[in-house]
């Protein structure tokens, strides 16, 4: 600022001043050799140094005059010590300093006024009750209504004595009109038919008297007390959204107010409405903030904080300073920034567990790995705990640096494949099935065993490249253990005669199934709603004879199709979880270790370690689409 | 030498600067106004002026009026066999003015200043340009009315300070400048306007009144028709003129008509048409509120508020203007020529005139201009179609401004610029002018800046450039292109094919004019007067064959005389 201005007082020539005449004379200078038709370039430069030294000046008269003790108003030095009064009267505060004025002063002083300008008046008193409407403000009938015709100068112009006197009969006119109009308009219908009767009859045809009435008006929303309803009629009335300029010459502060007051109450109109399906608006515009909340846990909603509430505070200033409650947003902001392990978090965390458990299990059993130990539940545990305390370290420590990397290593690869995103939510999933269905084969040739595993690859990349494009890079590490737990429990449940790589790449593309949800990927790809709910359910309800078959120690189909079916199920189901679902998904899970547990005898006959490796998936994909089934009707009773 | 000509809706005229003085060019019927009226004569030859004016009653069908209110559209008016396009009609009454001047001051004028609505867009102006280059005129600068208004109040007393606010309700155009004067700077602070509203509309309103009041609205649905014919609807139109030109210095005025041997009369009194024109006496304050707000002035400060433009005669425009100032408005330049007269000061200003050595006038562009552009409503919330304006309203011309703009979606191949004017927040609401797309450099949404600079120049026409930083490619965004604003070769050549039209000799303009309106006369009339018309007219024309000058002068004046009888006599 303080450069622009050197430059602005060096253009114009000149020592930095107030003095507004003297700026305008030395523009006036130098517009002479600078005409705006000759160079363009070099009026303009003139023409901002101009503007810009007329704007500090005017500032720097608005500070000295603060600087002073005296109330003075924006027009004070333009008008008599008449004027000034008026000013002083309205400049303290708004409605409560007036009534009491214009009930003492208007009758007495306002009539001989009148008799000595009623000769040049040849236009009746205003009518404000054209339609019948309530008599105006109590202090009226004494007083009628002055003149329009405030200065009785004729055409040729000259300064005439009564001038200051019709000021300040205006200035009570006007403070008349307005007082009439504020009782009219103090209930909600009243101030449409206020403001209507305003705009029909010619009471504001005047422009002095409106501004002197608007600048009423505007002192008055200025106020805390002015509901809000009548402030958003009169600005929308009155247009001072777009007049701010103007507004500002007669009282800045009441003008910023009153528009900052009246934005704050749009934006909240506009996210109380958002609010009543979005618990996120719900607690930002709540009045206080609990005293802990749960709704921390959920992931997806903190992120929204801390993407919300920044935004907020940016888009919305009014907003926050005016209407919503500071603690509250500042403890929200404070505990999103806290790093705390979200629900999701920790049902990937149990699931890995369970699979953990199993791993651990399989290196028992066949390769005779942890001698001594007897599985049963203690192990469980552990491989339970294990599996939190990885993911704990991951939320509270994160890997900075390799999420850096990752982030870079995105930007690099995706930047070209953007384009093909769409084509590529779906695409790798047919391939990957036809891949994971001769997976099941006893005895693969080896060049099927080849070509299955850089299908795989193939496979892989798309679906990791699809998911990068979705997912921050942190989401991506977090992949890593439950990628590898699935590809050890692949490999060594049974999927072994393709090597480890092969279930490594397996592993991989199902747990971005699994994470990412394949019902996102339905919806993107422009398929209904209610057809995904349909397949949904004739999922959940092909699952019924084959969980009856399973305790019964036999498959009910040909093993390649509860594969299939298996797989059909991880793309239809979406792992999303919101407050309470996570804790739920969990304990699900552990109702199920617990009882396959202990019904371990019973499968058992079925000896065939592939189905015990297809036992939890198949609970995750049952408990996740039920939820999501649920959450799906519920949003539907909502939002109809 | 360079004329100021204010191409009005329904009159123009021309002025020139001589002598630290403006003055007005008279036509060859010696008055000052010539309507803004085109026609084709019985043999083929354009008439403009007076004489077309008189022949829109008997000729509807090849003669043109109002047509300011087309230009930069494509509504093409035909005349006979030959179609006209809003700018070239304009053009043929701006040739008239051209060769009135020059007859006046005896040498070629080539340069003129002409004056537009401070409203119009950048296709009427370029329309108006058009018009100019049509007439064989190069167009020195666009003027805007109020500005033209002003500075011809202003020049009288340019050594004073004072803020003044012009009023300014032509024909068809209304237009509200405030001007500050200090220094000998002119400076314009603010222009708002309404494109559409003038001293026509109150006719119209006049018209439709005595359709209903007269009966003669029922008496057309009786008959099943919808409306009069072209021909009694101008009449009614002229009927209504004249009202309203009686109701400025009389109280009430007497309207009558005459379809299918009926005569249908109304009597309006100034109530009446208050009452009627309150809509439009509504719309008329919209503007001069928004003058004063844009300007930061408030109405007390303003020194005087300065009449123009021949709608402010009526005495309720006049009355809602002192009830809107609470003072007299000033009226000391003749609201028809003040703006001619100001076109001229601009000239004498362009000229560099000595005269005028001291003083320097900056106008403002009347309305904002800019783009469309996406808005952030929330996080990862886009919402389109909303208005950036990159030239302020009221910014002093000519003005330059550049704003940065970035992309809004990951890797997006192209950005379209779209260019709009107005003041809505959307620009859906806001006029289109012109757009372009080109490819940026795919990258992540907001790395690809683009710099759009808008310039306005002192005529009102618009440039835009945009600038891809990262490239530094340029491209230009095509303003004119547009169906109501023609092509440089297509002036070019209308502009042949326009020289190629025999225009009415200009030494036989007056008499021409006098044959138009005693045609309109005796259209109008009835038994014996049409009688002595006619007789009159037919020994009039009789000795025009003669050719002989001092015999011609002498009959003129008798035929003149006896006009001006019957239309006084109002054999209506």
């Amino acid at each position: 600022m303080a450069g622009a201005a050197r430059t602005c007082w060096t253009i114009l020539g000149m020592e930095q001043t107030a003095d507004e005449r003297g700026i305008k004379r030395a523009y006036a200078r130098l517009l002479k050799s600078t005409r705006p038709e000759d160079d363009a370039a070099a009026f303009q430069e003139l023409r901002d140094a101009y503007d810009l030294a007329l704007r500090l000046a005017a500032r720097a008269r608005g500070a000295a005059e603060q600087a002073k003790p005296a109330p003075a108003g924006a027009d004070a030095e333009s008008s008599g010590p008449a004027r000034d009064e008026t000013t002083r009267a309205d400049a303290p505060s708004h409605g409560d300093v007036a009534p009491e004025r214009s009930a003492s002063v208007a009758p007495a002083e306002a009539a001989p006024l009148h008799a000595a300008e009623r000769t040049t008046v040849a236009h009746p008193p205003v009518l404000l009750d054209a339609q019948g409407a309530p008599a105006p403000a109590p202090a009226a009938p004494p007083y009628s209504p002055p003149i329009l015709l405030n200065k009785a100068t004729p055409p040729t112009g000259g300064a005439n004595p009564p001038e200051r006197h019709v000021d300040r009969d205006l200035a009570e006119h006007a403070l008349w009109l307005w007082q009439g109009f504020l009782e009219r308009a103090s209930t909600p219908v009243g101030t449409e038919r206020a403001l209507a009767q305003l705009s029909k009859t010619d009471v504001l045809l005047n422009f002095s008297l409106r501004e002197a009435f608007e600048r009423h008006a505007l002192l008055h929303c200025a106020d805390e007390a002015c509901a809000d309803s009548l402030r958003g009629a009169l600005v929308a009335h009155f247009g001072w959204e777009e007049t701010l300029p103007h507004l500002n010459a007669a009282d800045t502060r009441a003008a910023h107010t009153t528009l900052g007051r009246h934005w704050a109450a749009v934006a909240h109109a506009h996210f109380r409405q958002l609010a009543v399906t979005d618990r996120l608006y719900q607690v930002l515009l709540a009045d206080r903030h609990p005293a802990t909340s749960g709704d921390l846990r959920d992931a997806a909603f903190t992120r929204r904080l801390k993407e919300v509430i920044p935004a907020l505070r940016e888009q919305h200033p009014y907003l926050v300073k005016y209407k919503l409650n500071p603690d509250v947003l500042n403890w929200w902001e404070k505990q999103a920034r806290q790093k705390r392990l979200s629900n999701k978090a920790m049902a990937t965390a149990a699931i890995c567990g369970v699979v953990l458990d199993f791993v651990a299990h399989r290196l028992h059993d066949r390769l005779g790995w942890f001698p001594g130990v007897e599985f049963k539940r203690p192990v469980f545990f552990a491989c339970e705990a294990l599996s939190f305390l990885l993911f704990a370290w991951f939320t509270f420590f994160p890997p900075l640096r390799a999420m850096a990397a990752a982030a870079r290593l995105k930007d690099a690869a995706t930047g070209k494949l953007h384009r093909h995103q769409k084509r590529w939510e779906l695409g790798w999933l047919p391939p990957f099935f036809v891949l994971a269905m001769l997976l099941l084969l006893p005895e693969p040739a080896p060049f099927l065993r080849y070509g299955v595993t850089a299908g795989m690859a193939l496979c892989a990349a798309a679906a990791l490249m699809v998911g990068s494009l979705q997912y921050q890079s942190a989401a991506m590490l977090q992949l890593v253990v439950p990628t590898a737990a699935a590809a050890t429990a692949m490999y060594f449940g049974g999927f072994d005669q393709f090597g480890a790589m092969t279930c490594a790449l397996t592993g991989l593309c199902l747990s971005i199934m699994a994470l990412r949800g394949g019902g996102h990927a339905w919806t993107a790809a422009n398929f209904s709603p209610r057809a995904l709910t349909r397949g949904r359910a004739a999922w959940l309800l092909g699952c019924v004879p084959l969980a009856l078959g399973l305790t019964a120690g036999r498959l009910p189909a040909p093993e390649w199709m509860v594969w299939a079916w298996c797989l059909a199920g991880l793309t239809m189901s979406r792992l999303r979880m919101s407050k309470g679902s996570g804790g739920l998904l969990i304990a699900g899970l552990f109702l199920l270790k617990f009882i396959v547990m202990s019904g371990i005898e019973v499968v058992e006959p079925l000896n065939d370690p592939r189905f015990m490796f297809l036992l939890p998936a198949f609970a995750l994909v049952a408990v996740s689409i039920l939820f999501n089934m649920y959450q799906s009707a519920f949003e539907q009773l909502h939002f109809s | 030498m360079i004329i100021g000509i204010d191409l009005g809706t329904t009159n123009s005229l021309a002025a020139y600067w001589r002598d630290g003085q403006a003055h007005l060019i008279p036509n060859a019927l010696g008055e000052h106004l010539t309507p803004s009226v085109v026609g084709i004569d019985d043999d083929g030859t354009i008439l403009v002026g007076r004489a077309a004016r008189d022949r829109l009653q008997t000729h509807p069908q090849l003669t043109a009026a109002v047509f300011k209110r087309y230009m930069g559209s494509e509504r093409a008016v035909t005349l006979g066999k030959q179609t006209f396009r809003p700018e070239e009609l304009s053009s043929l009454v701006l040739r008239a003015l051209k060769e009135d001047a020059e007859a006046l001051l005896g040498h070629k004028i080539e340069e003129a200043i002409i004056t537009v609505p401070a409203y119009f867009s950048d296709a009427q102006r370029k329309a108006t340009r058009a018009a100019g280059q049509l007439a064989g005129l190069k167009v020195e600068r666009l003027l805007n009315e109020p500005t033209a208004a002003a500075l011809a109040y202003g020049i009288r007393d340019r050594d004073q300070e004072s803020k003044f606010l012009v009023f300014d309700l032509g024909g068809g155009t209304f237009d509200v400048s405030i001007l500050e004067l200090f220094d000998g700077v002119m400076e314009v602070r603010a222009s708002a306007g309404d494109n559409f509203l003038g001293g026509e509309d109150f006719v119209t309103l006049l018209v439709d009144a005595f359709m209903q009041h007269s009966g003669l609205q029922d008496a057309l649905a009786a008959q099943g028709q919808a409306q009069l014919d072209a021909q009694q609807r101008q009449r009614l139109r002229d009927e209504a003129e004249r009202a309203k030109r009686v109701l400025s210095d009389q109280t009430s005025a007497r309207m009558a008509a005459r379809y299918q041997e009926r005569d249908y009369v109304w009597e309006v009194d100034e109530d009446t048409l208050a009452k009627l024109a309150e809509p439009l006496l509504q719309r008329l304050r919209v503007p001069v509120e928004r003058a004063l707000r844009d300007a930061t002035i408030r109405a007390a400060e303003l020194d005087a508020v300065v009449l123009a433009g021949g709608a402010t005669r009526m005495p309720i425009v006049r009355k809602l203007v002192s009830r809107m100032f609470g003072r007299f408005p000033s009226i000391a330049l003749d609201p028809d020529h003040a703006i001619a007269l100001g076109a001229a000061v601009q000239a004498g200003l362009k000229m560099r005139d000595a005269a005028l050595d001291e003083v320097v006038m900056t106008d403002v562009a009347p309305y904002s201009m800019g783009v469309a552009m996406s808005r952030e409503t929330g996080p990862n919330q886009l919402s389109g179609g909303h208005y950036l304006p990159i030239i302020e309203r009221n910014s002093v011309v000519p003005v330059s401004r550049s704003e940065t703009l970035y992309s809004v979606s990951d890797y997006q191949k192209q950005i379209q610029v779209a260019i709009y004017q107005g003041e809505s927040r959307m620009v859906a609401d806001n006029v289109f002018l012109g757009k372009i797309a080109f490819p940026i450099p795919a990258k992540k949404a907001g790395e690809v800046a683009i710099d759009i600079r808008f310039t306005y120049d002192v005529s009102g026409v618009l440039e835009a450039e945009v600038t891809v930083q990262a490239t530094q490619e340029r491209h230009k965004v095509v303003i004119s292109d547009n169906a109501g604003v023609m092509a440089p070769e297509q002036i070019e050549r209308r502009f042949a094919e326009l020289a190629d039209l025999k225009i009415h000799p200009r030494d036989q303009i007056e008499n021409r004019t006098l044959l138009a309106r005693a045609d309109r006369l005796y259209e109008q009339s009835l038994g014996d007067v049409r009688r002595f018309l006619g007789e009159h007219t037919q020994a009039f024309q009789a000795v025009l064959e003669t050719q002989d000058i001092g015999k011609v002068r002498h009959a003129r004046a008798l035929l003149e005389n006896v006009l001006r009888q019957v239309e006084s006599e109002s054999f209506l």
